[in-house]
Parts: structure tokens; C-alpha cells; sequence
């Protein structure tokens, strides 16, 4: 299977966006070839790149890239299930410049223990605290603070550590406006949504590259009418899947609905990535239930992102929430 | 259709809902699942509650089938360990082993003394099994057969094997096919392990190289492999033969238990659970409706199964999936190993029911084609 073959899509990158997207393809292809359990080295390369930090401010105090090609690097190394933490620090940074500071060292964020948002009380669990991270950024009370972590500890989601405050703390600025935190949320949610469909439709057109060659009945698998429906279905999901990742950050650059877009994003990311990821671990039958084989990794990283910033009915609540107010408020 | 209980099955209910009180053991910490599973299969055996409907002469009790669900309830209520899976492989015996292999094999494999693993998926034969090409040559007082297997659950734990091998022509397809008891200690047999997603080595790969069996383990005669591997898959494919029903029971008993309250408060925990109670009862009643079936008409199990198996594979994974969804951040925050990531594991291997014993859409297809009638 080569990691270059891509299942086509209708929504071309322009070219800045496709250029970024063959780097971040890059460094995906060498962590899916090379990486193993350790990614350091994919670190250094994503920090090499910039990728690490796209979202700390520039002088004017605009992030150095949009939240479109933010996600494209994200959606890219999801799908070689990169355990570099890239999120965590992606996100630190948008908390960051959000409050006007700026990070000495790369960082991820606390959240709550269920995993649904920021803590708010400098309390809980760093999640994508994989090395080199040591420091995280925690909402408490009107403060952003810097606590220090303890030692990662694994999740199911084997590219994925957490890892909790180990009592150092100092104060970085004062906590973004409530408005600030607003965008935040949204982009948080894109940053999952874009993770989930990485990480889905990668397995997924590595699962239609194989149907075209696993032969069984003396044709290869992909000629049978029930896999070819298993992987319509599953194209059409990874397709609007793409659509809302794109339209959400869309509306995080252009200043449009974001909270909407990104809530869609969400929920539709956190159920259906996990079902894509299903439907490609049947296409491939019973190799896709060992170890060895990538499968599994992407459905245990899909789960866990299906928890972070909130899960498929949260965010769906939250959406419906949104709509009662808009239909009493009138729109904003 | 009667499905009224008799005072004897009421009476055996009461029975084993005492003995299970008393005699549930527990998973040792080192014990690999395989084998705690054969010692609790041994235990129940002891108590007299294996081979319920199996003829007295092997050791089991002579019983109407329905005894069987009865078994799978009881467990499931209690949350016992699953009501052992491995008699269905047995059946074939009855139907086409010689008095001696009967004898000689149900005996222990009904008590647990004998574990056996099933030897037909080869790296190019999954779905399509009619393409195996391990063989069988015929010696002077026997077979030798050379070939490789896959996906060979629980082999390394394994006694016997009932193996699938081709003593015809090859490219023959399901003609020339013939089955075998094949001893694991045989010389030329080699097992390795394969570690499966949720961490545990399930399954294994098997390569014979020149294992010399006498003529007198081929089950059946010489190209009768293909029936009776049918057979086989058909009572794989039936949740109370294979313990699942019991299984699923105790698992969803679990799950209302680790929900407690939010059972009560969370309308969304609420609705997601009594769909599961729909669907598990869906399971329970088709299934006792079979088993009556089966004692009524006295009839083997075929192709209808695949309803069987795909009512299985539903709730199997509708339970696991919610279990996650509802559980949350406790199901997938736990490390991978760890005891607490039980649920995760469980989800994993429940994305392997719509593979094995024949994948979900060869089930759709042979009910479209070989019950309904639908072209090909
Ligand atoms: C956990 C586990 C335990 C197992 N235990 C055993 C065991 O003890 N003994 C044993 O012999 N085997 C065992 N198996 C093997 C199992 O029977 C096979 O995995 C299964 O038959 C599918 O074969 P495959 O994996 O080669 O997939 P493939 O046959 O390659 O199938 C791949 C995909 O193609 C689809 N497909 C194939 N043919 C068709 C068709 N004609 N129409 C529509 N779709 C089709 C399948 O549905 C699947 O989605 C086990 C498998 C697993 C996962």
C-alpha cells in the first residue's frame, strides 16, 4: 500500500494550502514508515516546519497561519496516527495569543477530567502530553496559568498521552475575554474534527486500495457489490465529513458562525470518523484485528477524539441550544 | 409454538442459579483468557451443567436444546464467565464420526479435559474457504499434510484440531476436501501466536510440515470435509452453542451497574440502555425459538443461521459501542493494559464478530442466496 494513494476529493486545496499539505504529507509518511512507538523525530520535523507553532501570534497579533491550513496539517498527520504532540500544542498556542502571551516553551492545555473542555479552576488533565511537552496552559479563575506536568502516562489512544500537573504554577497572563474563549472553543473543536477525519480517511483509502487487490473467490474483494456499498457509504461519509471540517474553519478565518460550524464539525466527526474507521477495519477482515497491523490505532485514536471538547450529543445539544437562542434572540 | 417452561427446567434453573452462587471462579491475574475459560469450563462440567443436550453416553445430559439458553441466562444474570463455547466444534461427531471417534474424542471435550481449535482459514482461503490448499497425501496407513492455517483461535492452548485439508485435486473447490483430528503435539506442527488488537494473543498462525496423521482421524470419508465444515460454522453461528447469549447478559448487567444513577436522571443513558435491552431480548427470544425448533422438528442447523449469527453481531457490537460512548472518558482514558481499559477491550474484539464465522456480508449473502433463493 502506498501512503501517497489518496481516494480523490472534490474540494482542491489552492495552491499555498496544497504546498503545506505535501510537507505535513511528508512528515506523515516518514512517522507512518519510520516513526514506531518513538516521535521525537516527528516533533523535530513538525517544529522544523513551523507547524508546531501556526497559531502564535505574528506582530500584529494574528496567528502566522489560518485555521484552515492549521487543519490540513493536523488532518495530514492524523492519518499516519502521528503521536507527535501536535494538537496539545496547537491549541496552547491559540490560548495563548488569544490572552496576548506569548509561550517560552511549547505546551498543551488542562481539561476537565471528562474531557468536555478547558478546566476553569486549574485543576485536571493534560491531554496530548506526549514529550517533549512538560508545561501546560490552565484556565483558573481570571488567570491563564503555566503548570508544570508529571510523567505522561498512556491511554487506549496509543499515540496519546495525559499527563497531570505535578505542582509548579505561575501565572502567564490574564485569561482570554469571554469572546476570546468563544473562538477557542471553536477552534478546538475543528483542531478534533480534523484529527477524526485524518485519521479516518487515511485507514479508509488504505482499506479501498486493498479491496482492490485482496483477491478471494478468484476476484479481487472490491468486485463484490457488498464491499463496494461498504465503501460508498463510507466515502460519503468522509466527504461531508471534509466538508464541515473545511466550512468550519472557514468560518473561524473569515469571522463568520463559527460556534455553529465548528459544533457540527464535532459531532458529526465524533460519530461518524469512529464509524468510517469501522467500516474500513471490515473491509479488510480478520488482518485488521491484530496488533501488528495499523487498524486498530486509528479506531483507539478516533474513540478518545471522539471525547475531547465534547462528544457527539454534547455538541449536538450544544448546537440545538444555540439554534432555541438564536430563534428567540434573533440572529447575532 | 409452546414455550412454556416445564417444572423440571423451572426446577433446573433454581439448581444452577444455586450452584453458580457457590462455584464462580475467577480470572487469575497471569491466567490468559484461553485458559482460565478451559479450567471454568472444566468446573462447570464437574457441576453436571455442560453438554445439556448431548447423549448421556458422552458424558452430557441428554436434554432438550432449550436447556441450553436456560444455561446462557443463568450465567448472564449472575455475571458469571461465559458458558463455554467449544461444544459446538463437537457436533460433527454425531453426525459423521465413527462409534470409536466418538468414544474416543466427545467424552473429554465435553468435561473440558480436551480443548479443541478449528483449522480452516488459510491466508488465501478467509471467506472464500473452498480455496484452501493445505493437503493431505495419502501415505501407506495414513495422511501427511503440509500446509499453512491463519486466524487459528485459541491454538496454542489447543489438544485436537479439526482440520480442513485437501485430499482431491487442487483448485477443486469444495469437492476433494476432507477433515481431519489432528493432535497438536503431532511432530511438524508449528504455532505462533498472533497478538490481536485488544492485546491478547486470540488467534494463531499454524504450519504442518509433513504431520503424519493415521487414516483413522479423517472424520467422515475422504471428501466429506466440506458438510461437515458447514455444520461446524452452522453452530458457530448460534449464540447459545457458542455461550455469546450468556455473555452479552452479563455484560450488559454490568453496564446498568457501572451507569447506576444516570440510568435513572439521564434521559439520552436512559433511552441508549433500553435499546440494548430491546435488542439483547430480541436475541434471547430468537434464539430459544430456534432451540425449540430444533427439539420439535429434530432438525440440524443450516444456512438459516446467518439470521442467527447477524442478530448476534448486533448486539455484540451495539452493546460494546454504547458501553464506550455512555462510559466515556473512563472506557478510554485507562492505559492500554490496564485493568480498567476491560470496556475498550471488549469494543476491539466486538468489531471481530462481523469477521469471523464467516464475515457479515457472506452471512447476508448466503441468506439472500441459499434461503431466500435470489439469483447469483
Ligand atoms: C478473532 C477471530 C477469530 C477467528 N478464529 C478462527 C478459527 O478459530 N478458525 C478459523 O478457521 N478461522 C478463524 N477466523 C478466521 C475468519 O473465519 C476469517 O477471518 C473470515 O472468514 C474472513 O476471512 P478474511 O479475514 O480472509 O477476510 P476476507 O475474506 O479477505 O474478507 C475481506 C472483506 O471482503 C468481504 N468479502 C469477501 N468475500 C465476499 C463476497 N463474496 N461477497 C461480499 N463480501 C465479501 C468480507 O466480508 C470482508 O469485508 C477468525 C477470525 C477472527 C477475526
Amino acid at each position: 500500500m502506498s501512503a501517497a494513494t489518496l481516494v480523490p476529493t472534490t474540494a482542491p486545496d489552492t495552491e499555498e494550502e496544497a504546498d503545506l499539505r505535501a510537507t505535513a504529507r511528508d512528515i506523515a509518511r516518514r512517522c507512518r514508515d519510520t516513526a514506531g512507538e518513538d516521535h521525537s523525530g516527528c516533533w523535530s520535523a513538525l517544529d522544523g516546519a513551523g507547524f508546531t507553532q501556526l497559531r502564535e501570534a505574528d506582530e500584529d497579533g494574528s496567528p502566522l497561519a489560518t485555521a484552515t491550513m492549521t487543519a490540513i496539517v493536523v488532518e495530514e498527520l492524523a492519518g499516519a496516527v502521528c503521536g507527535a504532540p501536535l494538537v496539545g500544542a496547537l491549541l496552547a498556542g491559540e490560548l495563548a495569543r488569544l490572552a496576548g502571551a506569548s509561550l517560552d516553551a511549547p505546551a498543551t492545555v488542562l481539561l476537565t477530567e471528562d474531557l468536555a473542555g478547558l478546566t476553569v479552576d486549574g485543576t485536571g488533565l493534560a491531554w496530548d502530553a506526549g514529550p517533549p511537552l512538560r508545561h501546560a496552559l490552565a484556565l483558573s479563575g481570571h488567570d491563564l496559568l503555566v503548570v508544570d506536568l508529571g510523567d505522561p502516562t498512556g491511554t487506549q489512544d496509543l499515540s496519546r498521552s495525559v499527563a497531570r500537573p505535578s505542582g509548579g504554577t505561575r501565572r502567564l497572563a490574564a485569561g482570554p475575554s469571554a469572546d476570546a474563549l468563544g473562538r477557542f472553543g471553536s477552534f478546538a473543536r475543528l483542531l478534533l474534527a480534523a484529527d477524526l477525519l485524518g485519521t479516518a480517511g487515511r485507514l479508509f483509502a488504505d482499506a479501498v486500495e486493498y479491496a482492490k487487490q485482496r483477491i478471494q473467490f478468484g476476484v479481487p474483494i472490491g468486485s463484490f457489490q457488498a464491499v463496494q456499498h461498504l465503501c460508498g457509504r463510507a466515502y460519503a461519509e468522509v466527504e461531508a465529513l471534509r466538508s464541515a471540517v473545511i466550512t468550519a474553519a472557514w468560518a473561524l478565518d473569515a469571522h463568520a458562525e463559527h460556534r455553529e460550524t465548528s459544533l457540527v464539525a464535532k459531532s458529526y466527526a465524533a460519530r461518524t470518523g469512529v464509524e468510517i474507521v469501522e467500516h474500513a477495519v471490515q473491509v479488510f477482515g480478520g488482518v485488521a484485528i491484530t496488533w501488528e497491523f495499523p487498524a486498530h490505532r486509528h479506531l483507539r485514536r478516533a474513540l478518545l477524539d471522539a471525547e475531547v471538547f465534547g462528544g457527539a450529543e454534547a455538541t449536538a445539544d450544544a448546537l440545538l441550544a444555540l439554534v432555541d437562542q438564536e430563534a428567540t434572540d434573533g440572529p447575532e | 409454538m409452546d414455550l412454556s417452561e416445564s417444572p423440571e427446567l423451572v426446577a433446573f434453573r433454581d439448581g444452577l442459579r444455586k450452584w453458580l452462587r457457590d462455584n464462580v471462579i475467577e480470572q487469575g491475574a497471569d491466567e490468559p483468557r484461553g485458559l482460565f475459560l478451559k479450567r471454568w469450563h472444566q468446573v462447570l462440567f464437574a457441576g453436571g451443567w455442560v453438554g445439556l443436550s448431548w447423549p448421556t453416553e458422552y458424558g452430557g445430559r441428554g436434554l432438550s436444546n432449550v436447556y441450553d439458553v436456560a444455561l446462557n441466562e443463568e450465567i448472564g444474570a449472575l455475571g458469571a464467565p461465559d458458558a463455554p463455547r467449544i461444544g459446538y466444534m463437537g457436533r460433527a461427531f454425531l453426525q459423521w464420526g465413527t462409534q470409536e471417534q466418538r468414544d474416543r474424542y466427545l467424552p473429554r471435550l465435553l468435561s473440558g479435559e480436551d480443548y479443541w481449535c478449528q483449522g480452516f482459514s488459510e491466508p488465501n482461503a478467509g471467506s472464500d474457504l473452498a480455496n484452501l490448499s493445505t493437503r493431505a497425501e495419502r501415505t501407506g496407513t495414513g495422511y501427511r499434510i503440509t500446509g499453512q492455517k491463519v486466524w487459528t483461535s485459541y491454538a496454542e492452548y489447543c489438544d485436537f484440531c479439526i482440520l480442513l485439508a485437501r485430499t482431491g485435486e487442487s483448485g477443486g473447490r469444495h469437492k476433494g476436501v476432507s477433515a481431519f483430528v489432528v493432535p497438536m503435539r503431532s511432530p511438524g506442527i508449528e504455532v505462533r501466536p498472533i497478538v490481536a488488537t485488544t492485546g491478547e494473543s486470540e488467534f494463531c498462525e499454524m504450519f504442518f510440515d509433513g504431520v503424519e496423521v493415521p487414516e483413522e482421524n479423517r472424520l467422515g470419508a475422504e471428501g466429506d470435509g466440506w458438510p461437515i465444515a458447514m455444520m461446524t460454522v452452522a453452530y458457530e453461528r448460534g449464540a447459545a452453542d457458542v455461550g455469546y447469549l450468556s455473555k452479552f447478559g452479563a455484560a450488559l448487567g454490568e453496564l446498568r451497574t457501572l451507569l447506576g444513577d444516570r440510568l435513572r436522571t439521564d434521559a439520552a443513558v436512559r433511552r441508549r440502555v433500553a435499546d440494548l435491552e430491546v435488542r439483547f431480548r430480541i436475541l434471547t427470544t430468537h434464539v430459544r425459538r430456534r432451540l425449540a425448533e430444533r427439539d420439535l422438528a429434530d432438525t440440524l442447523p443450516g444456512p438459516e443461521m446467518s439470521v442467527d449469527k447477524i442478530l448476534m453481531t448486533e448486539v455484540d457490537q451495539a452493546l460494546h459501542r454504547a458501553a464506550i460512548d455512555l462510559l466515556g472518558a473512563s472506557a478510554v482514558l485507562p492505559a492500554e493494559s490496564d485493568a480498567a481499559g476491560e470496556w475498550m477491550r471488549r469494543y476491539l474484539y466486538s468489531r471481530a464478530a462481523s469477521i469471523y464465522g464467516g464475515s457479515e456480508q457472506i452471512q447476508l449473502n448466503l441468506l439472500a442466496q441459499r434461503v431466500l433463493g435470489l439469483p447469483r
